[in-house]
């Protein structure tokens, strides 16, 4: 399993965590970020994710480093899902172990941060009305 | 020299492709690269848009080489 990867099937909370886990370290933080059924309040069907994916991998690989060197933290996984997703679903996946809490959660709020600025992944709204509308955030 | 211009997103589906090849001068920029894409297909959306040589982030005064891969990335959106 790799460790930063953007994939069409569904995501695995335990692949990561396995990917993750150290005898040394009495934390592991496990992010999801879910498909969800309105954006600012206007209703959602289901989601579309497209993505760069040689270069997506790489800038989460990227993050992963400098969130380790920022943070202190230990191994660091991060899976992003993309084609279509129903409300509901898995659309991010972080695992962050650490040898305290404190630091991992800091690093996965910093790391979700990044992730909306840096990686190049597009989210398509696909609205209850029928439309469509790929949001940006830059 | 022939370059790929990568497209996504609104981009892709502006012009119902994902990639398409353009001949530029030699020492052609991203800028360059632009401005003659938007000669091609004028009705493409080309503000806001962040760009990748060989997927690392350049700016628009980069120079483009034989055979690059230069990515258009509209605002993201992941997470």
């Amino acid at each position: 399993m790799q460790a930063f990867l953007v994939t069409e099937t569904v995501l695995q909370p335990e692949a990561l965590r396995a990917l993750v886990v150290d005898p040394g370290h009495g934390a592991i933080v496990l992010f999801e970020g879910v498909a969800r059924n309105n954006f600012a309040g206007r209703a959602t069907a289901f989601l579309e994710y497209e993505a760069y994916p040689e270069m997506a991998e790489q800038q989460l690989a990227l993050l992963g480093q400098q969130a380790q060197a920022q943070f202190g933290i230990g191994k660091v996984s991060i899976h992003h899902r993309i084609g279509v997703l129903q409300i509901g679903e898995t659309a991010v996946l972080i695992a962050i172990g650490s040898a305290h809490r404190g630091a991992a959660f800091a690093a996965v709020a910093w790391l979700m941060d990044q992730i909306k600025l840096v990686v190049p992944i597009w989210k398509c709204e696909h609205w209850a009305d029928g439309s469509q509308e790929w949001v940006g955030q830059r | 020299m022939i370059i790929t211009i990568r497209l996504f997103a609104g981009l892709r589906e502006a012009l119902n492709q994902n990639s398409l090849s353009l001949e530029l001068a030699e020492d052609a920029t991203v800028g360059t690269a632009l401005n003659q894409l938007a000669e091609l297909h004028p009705s493409l959306p080309l503000t806001g848009l962040a760009y990748a040589i060989n997927r690392q982030y350049v700016t628009l005064e980069a120079t483009l080489k034989p055979n690059d891969e230069l990515a258009l990335i509209p605002p993201v959106s992941g997470g």
